[in-house]
Protein backbone atom coordinates (compact mmCIF):
# COMPACT_ATOMS: atom_id res chain seq x y z
CA UNK A 1 0.00 0.00 0.00
CA UNK A 2 1.33 3.13 -1.12
CA UNK A 3 1.02 6.50 1.08
CA UNK A 4 -1.51 8.18 -0.70
CA UNK A 5 -3.61 5.29 0.07
CA UNK A 6 -3.22 5.73 4.01
CA UNK A 7 -3.45 8.81 4.05
CA UNK A 8 -6.87 8.39 2.15
CA UNK A 9 -7.64 6.00 5.19
CA UNK A 10 -7.00 8.49 7.83
CA UNK A 11 -4.82 11.84 8.18
CA UNK A 12 -2.83 12.07 11.10
CA UNK A 13 -4.79 13.12 13.79
CA UNK A 14 -7.50 10.89 13.07
CA UNK A 15 -5.08 8.16 13.52
CA UNK A 16 -4.06 9.46 16.65
CA UNK A 17 -8.07 9.74 17.76
CA UNK A 18 -8.02 5.86 16.33
CA UNK A 19 -5.10 4.79 18.88
CA UNK A 20 -6.45 6.64 21.67
CA UNK A 21 -9.96 4.98 21.59
CA UNK A 22 -8.57 1.49 20.23
CA UNK A 23 -5.35 0.80 21.73
CA UNK A 24 -4.70 0.32 25.49
CA UNK A 25 -2.60 2.02 28.04
CA UNK A 26 -0.21 4.15 27.48
CA UNK A 27 0.01 3.73 23.54
CA UNK A 28 -3.46 5.37 24.21
CA UNK A 29 -3.02 7.80 26.88
CA UNK A 30 0.32 9.22 24.95
CA UNK A 31 -2.62 9.29 21.65
CA UNK A 32 -5.30 11.17 24.05
CA UNK A 33 -2.79 13.70 24.74
CA UNK A 34 -1.69 14.47 21.55
CA UNK A 35 -5.11 14.46 20.12
CA UNK A 36 -6.70 16.58 22.49
CA UNK A 37 -3.72 19.56 22.10
CA UNK A 38 -4.07 19.07 18.43
CA UNK A 39 -7.82 19.35 18.02
CA UNK A 40 -10.78 21.58 19.59
CA UNK A 41 -13.55 19.69 19.53
CA UNK A 42 -15.92 22.70 19.07
CA UNK A 43 -14.33 23.88 15.83
CA UNK A 44 -11.88 21.07 14.26
CA UNK A 45 -14.02 17.76 14.40
CA UNK A 46 -14.92 15.86 11.41
CA UNK A 47 -18.02 13.76 11.52
CA UNK A 48 -16.30 10.31 10.85
CA UNK A 49 -13.72 11.64 14.17
CA UNK A 50 -16.92 12.44 15.67
CA UNK A 51 -18.32 8.82 15.49
CA UNK A 52 -15.48 8.00 17.27
CA UNK A 53 -16.02 10.17 20.42
CA UNK A 54 -18.39 7.40 22.10
CA UNK A 55 -15.76 4.94 22.02
CA UNK A 56 -13.18 7.01 22.75
CA UNK A 57 -14.71 7.87 25.86
CA UNK A 58 -15.04 4.38 27.04
CA UNK A 59 -11.79 3.62 26.39
CA UNK A 60 -10.62 6.62 28.45
CA UNK A 61 -13.10 6.21 31.62
CA UNK A 62 -11.76 2.33 31.68
CA UNK A 63 -8.19 4.01 31.81
CA UNK A 64 -9.76 6.26 34.80
CA UNK A 65 -8.98 9.47 32.78
CA UNK A 66 -9.60 12.47 34.36
CA UNK A 67 -9.90 15.62 31.53
CA UNK A 68 -12.49 18.81 31.91
CA UNK A 69 -13.61 17.35 28.56
CA UNK A 70 -15.25 13.95 30.14
CA UNK A 71 -18.30 15.61 30.56
CA UNK A 72 -19.13 16.30 26.97
CA UNK A 73 -17.78 12.77 26.06
CA UNK A 74 -19.83 11.21 28.05
CA UNK A 75 -22.51 13.19 26.93
CA UNK A 76 -21.76 12.49 23.43
CA UNK A 77 -21.71 8.09 24.66
CA UNK A 78 -24.80 8.99 26.75
CA UNK A 79 -26.55 10.44 23.16
CA UNK A 80 -25.43 7.43 21.28
CA UNK A 81 -26.42 5.23 23.80
CA UNK A 82 -30.16 6.73 23.74
CA UNK A 83 -30.26 6.60 19.62
CA UNK A 84 -28.78 3.09 19.53
CA UNK A 85 -31.43 1.67 22.18
CA UNK A 86 -34.67 3.29 19.64
CA UNK A 87 -32.90 1.92 16.51
CA UNK A 88 -32.59 -1.50 18.27
CA UNK A 89 -35.77 -0.80 19.89
CA UNK A 90 -37.90 -0.26 16.65
CA UNK A 91 -35.79 -2.06 14.57
CA UNK A 92 -36.35 -5.43 16.21
CA UNK A 93 -40.03 -4.89 15.63
CA UNK A 94 -38.91 -5.19 11.77
CA UNK A 95 -36.86 -8.34 12.09
CA UNK A 96 -39.46 -9.98 14.08
CA UNK A 97 -42.39 -9.32 11.17
CA UNK A 98 -39.99 -10.31 8.82
CA UNK A 99 -39.19 -13.93 10.54
CA UNK A 100 -43.18 -14.59 10.99
CA UNK A 101 -43.15 -13.93 7.22
CA UNK A 102 -40.94 -16.53 6.74
CA UNK A 103 -38.07 -14.16 5.51
CA UNK A 104 -34.28 -15.50 6.93
CA UNK A 105 -32.66 -12.27 8.39
CA UNK A 106 -28.96 -11.26 9.47
CA UNK A 107 -28.19 -8.02 10.94
CA UNK A 108 -24.89 -6.36 8.82
CA UNK A 109 -22.23 -3.85 10.08
CA UNK A 110 -22.42 -1.87 13.18
CA UNK A 111 -25.71 -3.53 15.03
CA UNK A 112 -24.18 -7.42 15.24
CA UNK A 113 -20.92 -5.39 15.90
CA UNK A 114 -21.73 -3.27 19.25
CA UNK A 115 -24.00 -6.41 20.23
CA UNK A 116 -21.57 -8.55 20.14
CA UNK A 117 -18.06 -7.70 19.75
CA UNK A 118 -18.68 -4.21 21.26
CA UNK A 119 -20.69 -5.72 23.66
CA UNK A 120 -21.34 -2.14 24.48
CA UNK A 121 -24.79 -0.28 22.90
CA UNK A 122 -23.43 2.97 23.18
CA UNK A 123 -19.32 2.94 22.35
CA UNK A 124 -20.81 2.59 18.51
CA UNK A 125 -22.76 5.02 17.11
CA UNK A 126 -25.37 3.84 14.50
CA UNK A 127 -27.72 6.50 11.83
CA UNK A 128 -29.29 3.01 11.03
CA UNK A 129 -29.77 -0.88 11.05
CA UNK A 130 -28.50 -2.93 7.90
CA UNK A 131 -30.59 -6.10 7.87
CA UNK A 132 -29.78 -8.93 4.98
CA UNK A 133 -32.12 -11.02 3.77
CA UNK A 134 -32.00 -13.69 1.07
CA UNK A 135 -32.31 -12.62 -2.80
CA UNK A 136 -35.06 -14.92 -3.39
CA UNK A 137 -36.56 -13.30 -0.54
CA UNK A 138 -36.02 -9.75 -1.29
CA UNK A 139 -39.15 -8.43 -2.45
CA UNK A 140 -42.12 -9.84 -0.45
CA UNK A 141 -39.39 -8.22 2.71
CA UNK A 142 -39.52 -4.77 0.68
CA UNK A 143 -43.18 -5.08 0.56
CA UNK A 144 -43.65 -6.00 4.02
CA UNK A 145 -41.43 -3.08 4.77
CA UNK A 146 -43.51 -0.70 2.77
CA UNK A 147 -47.24 -2.07 4.18
CA UNK A 148 -45.34 -1.28 7.53
CA UNK A 149 -44.65 2.33 7.19
CA UNK A 150 -41.33 2.64 5.48
CA UNK A 151 -40.39 4.63 2.98
CA UNK A 152 -37.85 2.99 0.19
CA UNK A 153 -35.60 5.75 -1.53
CA UNK A 154 -35.92 5.02 -4.59
CA UNK A 155 -38.60 2.34 -4.98
CA UNK A 156 -37.66 -1.52 -5.58
CA UNK A 157 -37.02 -2.35 -9.25
CA UNK A 158 -35.72 -5.34 -11.41
CA UNK A 159 -32.54 -3.15 -12.17
CA UNK A 160 -31.98 -2.66 -8.71
CA UNK A 161 -32.58 -6.37 -7.41
CA UNK A 162 -29.84 -7.68 -10.34
CA UNK A 163 -26.83 -5.26 -9.81
CA UNK A 164 -27.72 -3.51 -6.35
CA UNK A 165 -26.91 -4.78 -3.48
CA UNK A 166 -29.50 -2.78 -1.09
CA UNK A 167 -32.11 0.03 -0.12
CA UNK A 168 -32.17 2.28 2.26
CA UNK A 169 -36.02 3.18 4.05
CA UNK A 170 -36.88 5.74 6.64
CA UNK A 171 -39.87 5.79 9.00
CA UNK A 172 -42.20 8.49 10.49
CA UNK A 173 -40.21 8.35 13.19
CA UNK A 174 -37.37 9.20 11.59
CA UNK A 175 -35.79 5.70 11.74
CA UNK A 176 -33.53 4.61 9.15
CA UNK A 177 -33.26 1.00 7.54
CA UNK A 178 -30.63 -0.45 4.95
CA UNK A 179 -32.22 -3.16 3.08
CA UNK A 180 -29.58 -5.58 1.81
CA UNK A 181 -30.03 -8.53 -0.28
CA UNK A 182 -26.50 -9.01 -1.49
CA UNK A 183 -23.19 -7.97 0.99
CA UNK A 184 -21.53 -5.24 -0.89
CA UNK A 185 -22.21 -3.49 -4.40
CA UNK A 186 -21.17 -5.66 -6.95
CA UNK A 187 -21.37 -8.86 -5.03
CA UNK A 188 -22.37 -12.04 -6.97
CA UNK A 189 -25.87 -12.72 -6.20
CA UNK A 190 -25.53 -16.35 -4.11
CA UNK A 191 -22.10 -15.27 -2.28
CA UNK A 192 -22.90 -14.70 0.47
CA UNK A 193 -24.03 -18.47 0.68
CA UNK A 194 -21.35 -18.69 2.92
CA UNK A 195 -22.34 -15.71 5.32
CA UNK A 196 -25.62 -17.97 6.04
CA UNK A 197 -23.46 -21.24 6.25
CA UNK A 198 -21.68 -19.42 9.15
CA UNK A 199 -23.64 -17.14 10.83
CA UNK A 200 -23.74 -16.60 14.42
CA UNK A 201 -27.16 -15.76 16.60
CA UNK A 202 -27.00 -12.65 18.06
CA UNK A 203 -30.36 -10.74 19.90
CA UNK A 204 -31.57 -7.15 19.23
CA UNK A 205 -33.93 -6.18 21.91
CA UNK A 206 -35.08 -9.38 22.62
CA UNK A 207 -35.45 -10.70 19.18
CA UNK A 208 -33.37 -13.63 17.99
CA UNK A 209 -31.82 -13.40 14.52
CA UNK A 210 -28.72 -14.22 12.90
CA UNK A 211 -25.38 -12.18 12.32
CA UNK A 212 -22.49 -12.85 10.44
CA UNK A 213 -19.63 -15.10 11.80
CA UNK A 214 -16.22 -13.23 13.22
CA UNK A 215 -14.05 -14.12 10.49
CA UNK A 216 -17.38 -12.95 7.66
CA UNK A 217 -17.31 -9.57 10.01
CA UNK A 218 -14.33 -8.59 9.35
CA UNK A 219 -14.40 -9.91 5.79
CA UNK A 220 -17.25 -7.36 5.47
CA UNK A 221 -16.40 -4.46 7.57
CA UNK A 222 -12.39 -4.02 5.92
CA UNK A 223 -14.13 -4.55 2.16
CA UNK A 224 -16.80 -2.42 2.91
CA UNK A 225 -15.03 0.39 4.74
CA UNK A 226 -11.82 0.58 1.66
CA UNK A 227 -13.56 2.72 -0.63
CA UNK A 228 -14.00 6.98 -0.06
CA UNK A 229 -16.32 8.10 1.75
CA UNK A 230 -17.11 11.92 1.76
CA UNK A 231 -17.69 11.45 5.56
CA UNK A 232 -14.36 10.04 6.61
CA UNK A 233 -14.81 6.09 6.96
CA UNK A 234 -11.93 5.95 9.41
CA UNK A 235 -14.90 3.99 12.27
CA UNK A 236 -14.07 0.73 10.19
CA UNK A 237 -10.55 0.56 11.39
CA UNK A 238 -12.00 0.97 15.17
CA UNK A 239 -14.52 -1.79 14.12
CA UNK A 240 -11.89 -4.55 12.54
CA UNK A 241 -9.54 -3.72 16.08
CA UNK A 242 -12.45 -4.53 18.28
CA UNK A 243 -13.64 -7.78 16.31
CA UNK A 244 -9.66 -8.13 15.83
CA UNK A 245 -8.83 -7.76 19.59
CA UNK A 246 -12.30 -9.18 21.44
CA UNK A 247 -11.73 -13.20 22.81
CA UNK A 248 -14.99 -13.68 21.50
CA UNK A 249 -14.20 -13.06 17.86
CA UNK A 250 -11.68 -16.31 16.48
CA UNK A 251 -10.86 -14.91 13.45
CA UNK A 252 -9.72 -17.65 10.77
CA UNK A 253 -7.21 -16.08 8.33
CA UNK A 254 -7.36 -18.85 6.17
CA UNK A 255 -10.73 -18.49 5.63
CA UNK A 256 -10.72 -14.35 5.22
CA UNK A 257 -8.19 -14.84 2.69
CA UNK A 258 -10.39 -17.42 0.94
CA UNK A 259 -13.58 -14.90 1.26
CA UNK A 260 -11.03 -12.41 -0.49
CA UNK A 261 -9.97 -15.00 -3.19
CA UNK A 262 -13.65 -15.81 -3.87
CA UNK A 263 -14.80 -12.29 -3.97
CA UNK A 264 -12.43 -11.28 -6.01
CA UNK A 265 -11.72 -8.47 -2.99
CA UNK A 266 -8.06 -9.23 -2.34
CA UNK A 267 -6.23 -6.15 -3.29
CA UNK A 268 -8.87 -4.25 -1.07
CA UNK A 269 -8.65 -6.71 1.76
CA UNK A 270 -4.96 -6.35 1.44
CA UNK A 271 -4.27 -2.89 1.46
CA UNK A 272 -6.95 -2.58 4.46
CA UNK A 273 -4.98 -5.25 6.29
CA UNK A 274 -1.82 -3.39 5.66
CA UNK A 275 -3.08 -0.31 7.31
CA UNK A 276 -4.56 -1.78 10.41
CA UNK A 277 -0.59 -3.55 10.48
CA UNK A 278 1.09 -0.42 9.91
CA UNK A 279 -1.41 1.59 12.63
CA UNK A 280 -1.44 -1.17 14.57
CA UNK A 281 1.22 -3.41 15.31
CA UNK A 282 0.46 -7.11 16.01
CA UNK A 283 -2.97 -6.36 14.54
CA UNK A 284 -2.63 -9.07 11.30
CA UNK A 285 0.01 -11.70 11.85
CA UNK A 286 2.66 -11.85 9.21
CA UNK A 287 2.00 -14.71 7.35
CA UNK A 288 -1.77 -13.40 6.72
CA UNK A 289 -0.26 -10.34 5.01
CA UNK A 290 2.35 -12.92 3.56
CA UNK A 291 -0.52 -14.93 1.41
CA UNK A 292 -2.62 -11.41 0.22
CA UNK A 293 0.69 -10.20 -1.00
CA UNK A 294 1.18 -13.14 -3.17
CA UNK A 295 -2.37 -13.37 -3.96
CA UNK A 296 -2.94 -12.69 -8.02
CA UNK A 297 -4.84 -9.05 -8.61
CA UNK A 298 -6.24 -8.58 -11.53
CA UNK A 299 -6.05 -5.73 -13.89
CA UNK A 300 -10.05 -5.00 -13.48
CA UNK A 301 -9.35 -5.27 -9.54
CA UNK A 302 -6.68 -2.59 -9.45
CA UNK A 303 -8.76 -0.15 -11.87
CA UNK A 304 -11.65 -1.47 -9.38
CA UNK A 305 -9.85 -0.40 -6.32
CA UNK A 306 -8.09 2.72 -7.68
CA UNK A 307 -11.94 4.00 -8.80
CA UNK A 308 -13.54 2.87 -5.09
CA UNK A 309 -10.34 5.24 -3.51
CA UNK A 310 -10.82 8.20 -5.95
CA UNK A 311 -13.05 11.04 -4.23
CA UNK A 312 -16.89 11.36 -5.51
CA UNK A 313 -15.89 14.48 -7.92
CA UNK A 314 -12.60 13.63 -9.60
CA UNK A 315 -14.64 10.08 -10.39
CA UNK A 316 -16.45 11.76 -12.59
CA UNK A 317 -13.65 12.91 -14.72
CA UNK A 318 -11.89 9.50 -15.38
CA UNK A 319 -14.08 7.76 -18.24
CA UNK A 320 -11.42 5.31 -18.69
CA UNK A 321 -11.60 4.16 -14.72
CA UNK A 322 -15.27 4.09 -14.28
CA UNK A 323 -15.79 1.92 -17.45
CA UNK A 324 -13.24 -0.43 -15.96
CA UNK A 325 -14.64 -0.13 -11.97
CA UNK A 326 -18.31 -0.93 -13.76
CA UNK A 327 -17.20 -3.77 -15.77
CA UNK A 328 -15.29 -5.15 -12.94
CA UNK A 329 -18.50 -4.99 -10.44
CA UNK A 330 -20.17 -6.50 -13.80
CA UNK A 331 -17.67 -9.40 -13.85
CA UNK A 332 -18.12 -10.22 -10.61
CA UNK A 333 -22.17 -10.04 -10.63
CA UNK A 334 -21.93 -12.50 -13.04
CA UNK A 335 -18.75 -14.66 -11.84
CA UNK A 336 -19.03 -18.00 -11.16
CA UNK A 337 -21.59 -18.86 -13.89
CA UNK A 338 -24.08 -18.45 -11.37
CA UNK A 339 -26.46 -15.93 -13.15
CA UNK A 340 -27.26 -14.73 -16.38
CA UNK A 341 -27.60 -11.21 -16.47
CA UNK A 342 -30.55 -9.89 -18.60
CA UNK A 343 -29.18 -7.59 -21.64
CA UNK A 344 -25.69 -8.57 -20.41
CA UNK A 345 -22.77 -5.79 -20.13
CA UNK A 346 -24.91 -3.17 -22.35
CA UNK A 347 -28.27 -3.89 -20.08
CA UNK A 348 -25.84 -3.09 -17.25
CA UNK A 349 -24.52 -0.05 -18.70
CA UNK A 350 -28.14 1.24 -19.46
CA UNK A 351 -29.29 0.38 -15.63
CA UNK A 352 -26.17 2.42 -14.67
CA UNK A 353 -26.54 5.77 -17.03
CA UNK A 354 -30.45 5.43 -16.33
CA UNK A 355 -31.14 4.94 -19.81
CA UNK A 356 -33.91 2.65 -21.39
CA UNK A 357 -32.74 2.14 -24.99
CA UNK A 358 -29.70 1.17 -26.67
CA UNK A 359 -29.53 4.51 -28.56
CA UNK A 360 -30.57 6.07 -25.16
CA UNK A 361 -27.06 4.61 -23.82
CA UNK A 362 -24.70 5.23 -27.44
CA UNK A 363 -26.11 9.12 -27.30
CA UNK A 364 -24.92 9.16 -23.00
CA UNK A 365 -21.57 7.70 -23.75
CA UNK A 366 -20.52 9.83 -26.90
CA UNK A 367 -21.97 12.72 -25.11
CA UNK A 368 -20.15 11.96 -22.20
CA UNK A 369 -16.79 11.51 -24.23
CA UNK A 370 -16.95 14.47 -25.81
CA UNK A 371 -17.58 16.31 -22.16
CA UNK A 372 -14.42 14.53 -20.79
CA UNK A 373 -12.13 14.88 -23.89
CA UNK A 374 -13.39 18.71 -24.13
CA UNK A 375 -12.45 18.83 -20.62
CA UNK A 376 -9.27 17.18 -20.81
CA UNK A 377 -7.72 19.56 -23.92
CA UNK A 378 -9.11 22.67 -22.15
CA UNK A 379 -7.12 21.89 -19.16
CA UNK A 380 -4.19 20.98 -21.10
CA UNK A 381 -4.57 24.32 -22.81
CA UNK A 382 -4.50 26.16 -19.50
CA UNK A 383 -1.83 24.60 -18.37
CA UNK A 384 -3.41 22.19 -15.49
CA UNK A 385 -3.29 18.63 -15.41
CA UNK A 386 -5.92 16.08 -15.90
CA UNK A 387 -6.70 14.62 -12.28
CA UNK B 1 -51.97 5.18 45.26
CA UNK B 2 -52.37 1.34 46.66
CA UNK B 3 -50.50 0.99 49.41
CA UNK B 4 -47.20 -0.94 48.68
CA UNK B 5 -47.09 -4.07 51.07
CA UNK B 6 -43.11 -5.02 52.15
CA UNK B 7 -43.99 -8.43 50.11
CA UNK B 8 -44.99 -6.89 46.92
CA UNK B 9 -41.90 -7.84 44.07
CA UNK B 10 -40.96 -5.24 41.54
CA UNK B 11 -38.73 -5.97 38.21
CA UNK B 12 -37.60 -3.35 35.85
CA UNK B 13 -40.06 -3.10 32.89
CA UNK B 14 -37.74 -4.69 29.85
CA UNK B 15 -37.43 -5.12 27.35
CA UNK B 16 -39.51 -1.56 27.20
CA UNK B 17 -36.92 0.26 29.89
CA UNK B 18 -33.68 -0.28 29.14
CA UNK B 19 -30.82 0.86 31.46
CA UNK B 20 -27.36 1.33 31.91
CA UNK B 21 -25.04 2.54 34.61
CA UNK B 22 -21.55 3.82 33.54
CA UNK B 23 -18.98 5.64 35.82
CA UNK B 24 -21.26 5.91 38.86
CA UNK B 25 -24.52 7.04 36.93
CA UNK B 26 -27.55 4.99 35.66
CA UNK B 27 -29.04 6.03 32.47
CA UNK B 28 -32.57 4.63 31.66
CA UNK B 29 -34.73 5.13 28.87
CA UNK B 30 -38.75 3.92 28.62
CA UNK B 31 -38.33 3.31 25.06
CA UNK B 32 -42.67 3.67 24.95
CA UNK B 33 -42.99 6.64 26.47
CA UNK B 34 -39.81 8.40 25.08
CA UNK B 35 -38.69 9.62 28.55
CA UNK B 36 -34.77 9.43 29.53
CA UNK B 37 -34.05 9.13 33.06
CA UNK B 38 -30.62 9.99 35.02
CA UNK B 39 -29.75 8.22 38.24
CA UNK B 40 -26.73 9.05 40.79
CA UNK B 41 -25.97 8.15 44.23
CA UNK B 42 -28.87 6.50 46.10
CA UNK B 43 -30.86 5.54 42.76
CA UNK B 44 -28.01 3.91 41.19
CA UNK B 45 -27.93 1.43 44.04
CA UNK B 46 -31.76 1.21 44.33
CA UNK B 47 -31.93 0.21 40.59
CA UNK B 48 -28.56 -2.37 40.91
CA UNK B 49 -30.48 -4.46 43.86
CA UNK B 50 -33.92 -3.98 42.00
CA UNK B 51 -32.41 -5.80 39.00
CA UNK B 52 -33.40 -8.97 39.85
CA UNK B 53 -36.09 -8.37 41.08
CA UNK B 54 -36.67 -7.53 44.91
CA UNK B 55 -39.46 -7.22 47.04
CA UNK B 56 -40.18 -3.38 49.16
CA UNK B 57 -39.14 -4.96 51.97
CA UNK B 58 -35.61 -6.11 50.92
CA UNK B 59 -34.82 -3.41 49.41
CA UNK B 60 -35.73 -1.13 52.52
CA UNK B 61 -33.48 -3.95 54.64
CA UNK B 62 -30.66 -3.73 52.08
CA UNK B 63 -30.69 0.10 51.83
CA UNK B 64 -30.46 0.48 55.15
CA UNK B 65 -27.58 -1.53 55.81
CA UNK B 66 -25.54 0.29 53.03
CA UNK B 67 -26.16 3.39 54.37
CA UNK B 68 -26.22 5.49 57.62
CA UNK B 69 -29.59 7.27 59.06
CA UNK B 70 -33.15 6.83 60.08
CA UNK B 71 -34.61 3.50 59.49
CA UNK B 72 -37.82 5.15 59.44
CA UNK B 73 -36.62 7.85 56.40
CA UNK B 74 -34.98 5.47 54.42
CA UNK B 75 -37.92 3.27 54.45
CA UNK B 76 -40.32 6.10 53.52
CA UNK B 77 -37.99 7.65 51.06
CA UNK B 78 -37.12 4.28 49.63
CA UNK B 79 -41.22 3.22 49.14
CA UNK B 80 -41.29 7.07 47.63
CA UNK B 81 -38.90 6.21 45.37
CA UNK B 82 -40.60 2.63 43.98
CA UNK B 83 -43.81 4.52 43.59
CA UNK B 84 -42.18 6.51 41.07
CA UNK B 85 -40.53 4.34 39.66
CA UNK B 86 -43.80 2.66 38.97
CA UNK B 87 -45.85 5.65 37.77
CA UNK B 88 -42.97 6.30 35.20
CA UNK B 89 -43.48 2.48 34.24
CA UNK B 90 -40.23 1.40 34.97
CA UNK B 91 -40.93 -0.67 36.86
CA UNK B 92 -43.78 -3.22 36.97
CA UNK B 93 -45.35 -5.68 39.31
CA UNK B 94 -43.42 -9.04 39.02
CA UNK B 95 -42.05 -11.72 40.32
CA UNK B 96 -38.41 -11.94 42.13
CA UNK B 97 -35.98 -14.49 42.20
CA UNK B 98 -37.25 -15.79 45.37
CA UNK B 99 -33.53 -14.73 46.44
CA UNK B 100 -32.79 -11.31 47.85
CA UNK B 101 -30.16 -9.87 45.50
CA UNK B 102 -27.02 -9.79 46.61
CA UNK B 103 -25.67 -6.01 47.56
CA UNK B 104 -22.64 -5.50 45.57
CA UNK B 105 -19.20 -6.43 47.41
CA UNK B 106 -20.70 -9.39 48.57
CA UNK B 107 -23.67 -9.96 52.01
CA UNK B 108 -21.26 -8.88 54.99
CA UNK B 109 -22.68 -6.35 56.53
CA UNK B 110 -21.25 -2.92 56.00
CA UNK B 111 -19.29 -1.53 58.90
CA UNK B 112 -20.83 2.02 60.20
CA UNK B 113 -17.72 3.45 59.70
CA UNK B 114 -17.82 2.54 55.96
CA UNK B 115 -21.35 3.79 55.56
CA UNK B 116 -21.94 7.08 53.90
CA UNK B 117 -24.91 8.97 54.85
CA UNK B 118 -28.43 8.53 52.85
CA UNK B 119 -29.57 10.71 50.65
CA UNK B 120 -33.06 9.98 48.79
CA UNK B 121 -32.91 9.26 45.61
CA UNK B 122 -33.78 11.59 42.89
CA UNK B 123 -35.02 10.66 39.28
CA UNK B 124 -34.00 12.87 36.92
CA UNK B 125 -36.40 12.88 34.23
CA UNK B 126 -36.08 14.46 30.54
CA UNK B 127 -39.24 13.94 28.36
CA UNK B 128 -39.40 14.79 24.06
CA UNK B 129 -36.94 12.46 23.65
CA UNK B 130 -36.87 13.12 19.96
CA UNK B 131 -36.02 16.87 20.52
CA UNK B 132 -33.27 15.31 23.13
CA UNK B 133 -31.69 13.50 20.21
CA UNK B 134 -31.30 16.53 17.83
CA UNK B 135 -29.30 18.32 19.96
CA UNK B 136 -25.80 18.58 19.61
CA UNK B 137 -23.83 17.25 22.27
CA UNK B 138 -20.65 19.48 21.27
CA UNK B 139 -21.85 22.75 20.94
CA UNK B 140 -25.70 23.02 22.28
CA UNK B 141 -24.41 21.47 26.59
CA UNK B 142 -23.12 21.92 29.24
CA UNK B 143 -19.89 20.92 30.97
CA UNK B 144 -21.65 17.63 32.44
CA UNK B 145 -22.88 16.40 28.94
CA UNK B 146 -25.77 15.74 27.16
CA UNK B 147 -28.88 15.57 27.60
CA UNK B 148 -28.05 18.94 30.01
CA UNK B 149 -28.62 21.73 27.74
CA UNK B 150 -26.70 24.63 27.86
CA UNK B 151 -28.49 27.65 29.51
CA UNK B 152 -29.49 30.21 26.87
Amino acid sequence: MNVGDANQIATRRQELLLRAAVAKGPAALAAWQAWSRAVDIETDLDHGSFRLLPLLYVNLQQMGVVDPLMGRLKGIYRQAWSKNQTLFHDLAIVVERLQAAGIKTMLLKGAPLSLLYYKNNGARPMADIDLLVPHAQARPAYDLLVAAGWTPTPTLNEGLLNYDHSLHFTNASGRELDLHWCLFHGCCHGDETDFWATAAPVRMAGVATLAPGPTEMLFHTVVHGMAWNPEPPIRWVADAMTLIQSPDAAIDWTRLIQLAERHRVGLRLKNGLAYLGAAFPAAVPPAVMDALNHLPVRYLEKMEYRFLMTPQDVRKRRSYGTFCYHLAVYRRLTSHGRRRVVGGFAGYLKWVMHTGSAAGLFCRLLHRGIRVTTSGLLNRRDGKTLV
Amino acid sequence: MQMMKATDFFRINTPTVVHETIDGETVIMNLDSGNYYSLTETGVKIVDLLVPGASVGDLVKQVGDCYQGNAGEIAQAVEAFVAELLAEGILVPGPGTGVPPEPQGGRQPVATAAKSEFKPPVLNKYSDMQELLLLDPIHEVDATGWPSSKPL
